[in-house]
Order: C-alpha cells, then structure tokens, then sequence
C-alpha cells in the first residue's frame, strides 16, 4: 500500500473491536503506511456504553505500538451526547490509567462531538 | 400588549405592501392632524424598533429546522414569518413514507408541490421503499405528468434513496435524474440493486456530486433484459468527489475502478469505512494524495477479522 500524504487524522470508532485486538489490526497496518507530514493525531471515537478504559489493556498496548512507528497525539471523541467528559478525564488521570499512557508526549485531549 | 411586527418592506418584498403601509401610515397621520393630536415620536414612519429585522426572524426560525410543529406553527404567525419557514418545511421530500399502497399514489406529492408553486424549495429528496416490500420507485411507476414534475427539481442538492433498483433504470437514467445534475452535491444509497458499472455510471451523471454514502452490501446482479451491456456504459461526466465517502458493509472495488478508469480519478478527502470492505485498500490507494481524514468503524459486536484488510484480509477470509 502506498503512503497516505496528506491524512491529517485517524479516527477509531468500535475501538473494542478495531483497536482492542491482540492481532495486528487494519488500523496499525494503514497507520504505518502514513507519510503525511501534517498528520498528527489518532482519535479513539467512543460511542456511548461508558467508558471502560482502564480494562482495555490491549487498547494501550496497540497504541504504544503504533507510538513507536511515529508520534502522535491521541484523542477521545466522545460521540454520545449523555457522556460526561469530567468522567472521562477523572479515569484517564488516575494512576492505573496514565501509566498505560506514558508513552504519550502529550496528554491526552477529550472532545465531544 | 404591542405585537412585534417584522418589518414589512423588507419581507413582502412587493410595492404593492409597501404602497398600503405607507397609504395606511398617511391616513393616520391625516386624522391625528385634524384630531389635532400631534403623533408620538416613537411613531415616525421609518422607526426601526417597532420592527423585528427580517434577519433576526431568520435567525430564529433557523433554530427550529427540525421541528416541523412549531415550524408549520410559526408559518401561521404572519406573512414575513411564513416566507421564513416555507424554505425550511419544504426544504425535504420524502416520497413513499405513509403513502397508498398503490405505486402511482406514492408519486402524488410532485402533483401536490407542483399546483402549489413550491417545486423550488425542495433541496433534498428521499425515497423510501423497504426491503420486504414491492419495489414501487421504477420508470414504469412514472406518468408522463409525474415525469414532468419530477423534472422540475430545479435546486436538490441532496439524494437519499433506498433500495433503489438502479438497473432498472439504465439505459436512459439520465431520464429520471438529469435536472439534478448542476446541482446535486451529496448522495445516500442505501441496498442498491445493480451491477457495480451501473452504480459508477448513476454516479457519473452528477458533475458537482462531492459526498457519496453507500449503506449496506450492494447486490450484483445479472440483468440478462436489459438492453445495454455493462460494457457499454460511458460516462456523462466527471464529477467532482472531493467531499466526504462513508461505506457501510459496502466492499464493491469495481464500482471505483470502473469510476477511475472513467472519470480520471476520485478526490475524497475523508473517507469513513465500516465494518466488512473488500475495497479499503484500493480506496486508501487511490486516495494517498487527497485524503485528509480516515475513520474505521468496526461493530463492537462483529468478529475483529471482518475489519481486516491488506495481507491479513486474506488470512481472515
């Protein structure tokens, strides 16, 4: 597959089944063929159903993965009007989280749709 | 308690209004005179503040697009209100909802829009014809009345049409959906039924056609009646798609290979694909230099193997 030179974003919704998989997954093989200089963030699109983060081990390790084929920024998009944001931000901060997101330069930015 | 009244001059905009307000305005001031009352200067005939700006009107009734109640309610206000909603309650037809069961009765809202002078307010059409149901949106459903009223659309930029039999349609497509050629700027399929040459030759009839969403896995299918090979369909033009592609469980590569091969290119600059799409790939190719925004979707119920795409597709089928 030929590089992506102009994408900007790659977002993941069903992030469970896309992203929180123990085989390589589509998403890091298209991830690893970027070679756009302006791309600069994966969006994990969260669709309603709470949010589960801090069971989805193998959601941080895919990104740690995907870390080390270039740096990114990571994103939350939560799509489901009734989510909580502070909900959102009180997980990703606490200690059994962040440290899965360590490899991150940056922290992780929470939006909604 | 004063009624805020918007101002008419700039709403009606007839002389004829004008003339009666101002005539209405004189009289007034002819009787005050004689009465020998002197006229309130609030009450000059130019005072702004007695009137709602049209603009403000709009901006109000902007806020109400998805409420056809209040809409129609505000309609009934007064006549500059009415000229604000008429665009927004018109703004959508839906053909087939609700209707008689009887194919030609489903056309009955062209007639309906048609008498009422109302034709060019319709920006977005939607067709909806269920999967479990007799196929009614077909070139023999149309009269010649229906026809020439469906030609009128003038300023659809917006098509939504579900399970429409496209091969049903070709040759002669252009028929039914030439006048929404200049203007037709996004598309919605939902469970076409065609051969996927067909669907880039619908698609190539629509030069200013940006968005494109396709739901559902399109049907191929073998049309031994019909009176032209897939081989023979040519292009109308070359439209722009620039905008936004969304597949859902859509995974036709030929449609975009025959549209390439037709039409030059495609210039997507977001592309959204969910669930099981043979054609991710091809697209991603296709796409390497103008595609800005990726999404993959994937069923959080659905086995992770069926978003697999590239090398490992072909392990997981």
């Amino acid at each position: 597959m030929s590089g992506l030179n102009v994408l900007r974003s790659l977002e993941v919704a069903g992030w469970v089944a896309c992203l929180g998989d123990p085989h390589p997954s589509a998403v890091v093989e298209v991830f690893s063929t970027i070679t756009s200089p302006v791309f600069s963030e994966v969006v994990v699109v969260l669709e309603g159903r709470g949010v589960w983060l801090p069971r989805e081990v193998e959601l941080f390790k895919i990104l740690r993965t995907m870390s080390k084929i270039r740096p990114f920024k990571l994103v939350f998009l939560l799509e489901d009007p009734s989510s909580h944001p502070g909900e959102l931000m009180r997980i990703l901060d606490s200690e059994n989280t962040s440290g899965f997101l360590d490899f991150l330069d940056s922290p992780p930015t929470i939006r909604t749709a | 308690m004063r009624q805020i009244r918007s101002d008419p001059a700039r709403t009606t905009g007839t002389n004829l209004s004008t003339r009666m307000v101002t005539a209405w305005r004189q009289g007034k001031a002819k009787v005050n005179h004689l009465l020998g009352n002197s006229p309130p200067e609030s009450h000059t005939a130019h005072e702004p503040t007695r009137y709602f700006p049209h603009e403000i009107v709009e901006m109000i009734i902007a806020h109400l697009t998805h409420d056809l109640g209040t809409l129609k309610t505000c309609s009934l206000t007064c006549r500059s209100w009415y000229t604000a909603t008429v665009p927004h309650l018109h703004h959508t037809l839906t053909l087939g909802e609700g209707r008689p069961a009887f194919s030609h009765n489903k056309l009955r809202p062209l007639s309906r829009l048609h008498d009422l002078g109302l034709i060019p307010l319709v920006k977005e059409i939607r067709v909806d014809q269920a999967f479990d149901t007799v196929y009614w949106f077909l070139p023999r459903t149309f009269g010649r009345r229906d026809l020439r009223h469906f030609s009128a659309f003038a300023n659809v930029h917006t098509l939504k049409l579900q399970n429409m039999q496209i091969y049903h349609f070709i040759p002669g497509i252009e028929r039914y959906f030439g006048q929404f050629s200049p203007t037709l700027r996004s598309m919605t399929l939902y469970d076409p039924c065609c051969t996927p040459r067909q669907l880039s030759h619908f698609f190539s009839l629509f030069p200013n056609l940006d968005d494109v969403e396709i739901w559902g896995v399109c049907v191929h299918l073998h049309t031994p009646g019909t009176a032209i090979r897939d081989t023979e369909l040519v292009a109308f033009s070359v439209p722009k798609l620039r905008g936004r592609l969304a597949l859902y469980n859509s995974s036709w590569v030929e449609t975009w290979t025959h549209l390439i091969a037709s039409c030059g290119g495609i210039w997507f600059r977001r592309v959204d694909i969910h669930g099981s799409t043979y054609c991710a790939v091809f697209l991603l190719e296709a796409l390497s230099k103008t595609l800005e925004i990726l999404r993959f979707s994937a069923d959080n119920h659905s086995a992770s193997k069926d978003i697999y795409i590239g090398s490992y597709y072909a392990d997981s089928s």
